[in-house]
């Protein structure tokens, strides 16, 4: 390949993942002459910017465009040799609202530092029509690997499904035309959710034992009780962090309280099992969660990879799975658990004796409805404290899990909802909702409320407890807006408003069940 | 006197040509070390950086830049403007 071949190739590669090549020429050329030297001589177009150390597999790392560059160029604004640059601000990817489906170049190199196979790349079957050999794509990790590609930051990022399906930004709006003017300050956006009174119709989903979650915990909980919403505690912190886990985030909600909102403990299978339930609320835990499924997980248990051998051995204690993988790594592969109707309706009945709300968690999948009557009925029957089931449907996020169960698996949770008869508790949904329109939609269609993750573990990030307070504010801010433009000054009248959504087309149509 | 400054780089990187003409600029005397053509230089500074990104600038045989770092050069370096 000649020089101005290579120059074509790597174009085609940084337009394709959503970069630039460097505008300047001089380094352009001095950095493609490098490369074909470095094939020329050593076999492979190493970048020239790297030691090549002999060790091939070492080597394969840094063949252009190297392993590294993704991270570089998302906190340097371009690669080590300055061949790549993230694209101008002015250009439109950058400048949009960040929507994850915009973002997907990025998340998905720096995240997993390869690229997964997706339509954009080429033609449907995601294989690069131009292939410059690079070997990142997911088949060279699968043939480097012999595994199904997970996101590589064990519990330290966030991940959610990439694939764009008809979504909610597939329905538009329509504004009341005819009626009396509200005024968006003015709209009460309080209700009562899942045995609760909270302030907005928004919910913190489950962020469990993963680093990022945990480290963000306090904050989490803080901000939940500061925005007067009810946040969850996710699955296996117990197991993870014992007893002072649970505490630390009980506490720092209680602290905060101001009367909204609650501080709620989920439990998985073996939370469940390690009687996570009872001693959340023997702690102050206002509600327990019970986990039955992830909408990212999709019939998957919580997936971890770890090292050491001796919380190995704790691990498998409490009833985990554990796989070692060598080099003192392992695999704790938490159980997704049964779900047996009869054997629901007796742990129900268990569970309604802490006199506490019970919430459920479930992905949508075929059968929900199925279980939602189910749930419905046996409330009627017997005196459980049933109060809120959250649908966690495609989209959904999570610490870990691979991405072929994120992309393939399930629909987008509002999906259900016009399949629904009239609940005895909350329907709350959940996953990849990230704004006040995609609330708004929710509750037009007939959820009682929406459920975020990884929003508000980006807004902790970025502010801490203030951040989570500030961001619930903003969703509050968009609902009052648009509820002030369907005329009703109470955001609790435009739930079931379905002849206000206009969908795009008549698969979004079938989607949401709106004719 | 002037520090003694060692610089692992490549023909071919654009960030050692850089540093490599900051030197010039500001009358630098610096040694230059191929590590494509010095295996044991390579070794080195891998072993010594736990990474593979070159330039690296050693100072006085005691502080080490990785990359091209102009404020972190200045400094070392003491060079005022």
């Amino acid at each position: 390949m000649n020089k101005e071949e290579l120059r074509k190739h790597s174009n085609i590669y940084a337009e394709g993942v959503g970069y630039k090549l460097n505008p300047d020429k001089e380094t352009v050329d001095r950095i493609l002459e490098g490369l074909m030297k470095n094939e020329e001589k050593f076999g492979a177009r190493y970048c020239p910017c790297r030691v090549i150390t002999g060790n091939k597999e070492q080597d394969s790392k840094i063949i252009c465009p190297c392993e590294y560059h993704h991270s570089e160029i998302e906190v340097l604004g371009r690669c080590a040799c300055n061949l790549f640059l993230r694209r101008n601000s002015n250009n439109s990817l950058d400048t949009r609202a960040p929507k994850m489906k915009d973002r997907r170049h990025y998340n998905w190199d720096i995240t997993s530092k390869t690229h997964l196979l997706f339509v954009e790349h080429s033609s449907s079957n995601g294989i690069c029509s131009n292939c410059v050999k690079c070997g990142l794509c997911e088949i060279g990790l699968k043939a480097r690997t012999g595994r199904t590609p997970f996101p590589e930051v064990f519990g330290g990022s966030q991940f959610g499904a990439e694939k764009r399906l008809p979504d909610l930004h597939d329905l538009q709006i329509l504004p009341e035309i005819i009626g009396e003017e509200v005024f968006f300050k003015e709209v009460d956006t309080s209700v009562k959710i899942g045995g609760f009174n909270i302030s907005v119709p928004l919910s913190i989903a489950a962020i469990g034992s993963t680093k990022i979650g945990f480290e963000n915990r306090k904050e989490l909980s803080a901000g939940a009780a500061l925005a007067g919403i009810p946040v969850v505690i996710g699955e296996n912190v117990y197991a993870s962090h014992g007893e002072e886990g649970l505490k630390l985030s009980i506490k720092s909600f209680l602290d905060n309280y101001q009367n909204k909102g609650a501080i709620i403990v989920q439990a998985n299978a073996e939370d469940q099992k390690a009687g996570v339930p009872e001693k959340a609320v023997s702690m102050g835990a206002q509600g327990i969660e019970l986990k039955l499924g992830q909408g990212a997980k999709m019939g998957l248990g919580g997936e971890v990879k770890f090292k050491g051998k001796e919380l190995a051995e704790k691990y498998k204690k409490i009833g985990y799975r554990v796989v070692e993988e060598g080099e003192d790594m392992y695999e704790r592969h938490s159980s997704p658990g049964s779900i047996i109707l009869e054997d629901l309706k007796q742990k129900l009945i268990q569970y309604s004796e802490l006199k506490v709300p019970i919430w459920i968690k479930v992905a949508t999948g075929h059968g929900i409805i199925e279980l939602l009557e189910f749930l419905s009925e046996t409330k009627k029957k017997e005196n459980i404290k049933l109060d809120a089931v959250t649908l966690d449907g495609y989209g959904g996020g999570t610490g870990m899990s691979p991405w072929m169960i994120m992309n393939e698996f399930g629909l987008p949770s509002a999906s259900i909802l016009s399949k629904l008869k009239s609940m005895n508790f909350s329907v709350i949904v959940a996953g990849g909702y990230c704004d006040g329109s995609d609330v708004a939609k929710a509750l037009m269609l007939g959820a009682d409320a929406v459920s975020m993750g990884r929003p508000f573990l980006i807004a902790a990030n970025v502010a801490q407890e203030k951040g989570v307070q500030r961001f619930a504010g903003a969703i509050q801010e968009e609902l009052q807006m648009i509820s002030a433009c369907l005329r009703k000054k109470k955001l609790l009248y435009i739930q079931g408003m379905r002849d206000n959504l206009y969908p795009l087309s008549r698969d979004v149509a079938d989607m949401f069940g709106l004719h | 006197m002037q520090k003694k400054v060692k610089i692992y780089s490549s023909q071919y990187c654009t960030f050692c040509l850089t540093a490599k003409n900051f030197f010039k600029k500001h009358g630098i005397v610096y040694e230059d070390i191929n590590v494509q053509e010095d295996e044991q230089a390579a070794r080195y500074i891998t072993d010594l950086t736990q990474q593979t990104t070159i330039p690296v600038i050693i100072i006085d045989d005691k502080e080490v830049i990785v990359g091209f770092d102009e404020a972190k050069l200045k400094k070392a370096l003491e060079i005022k403007e």
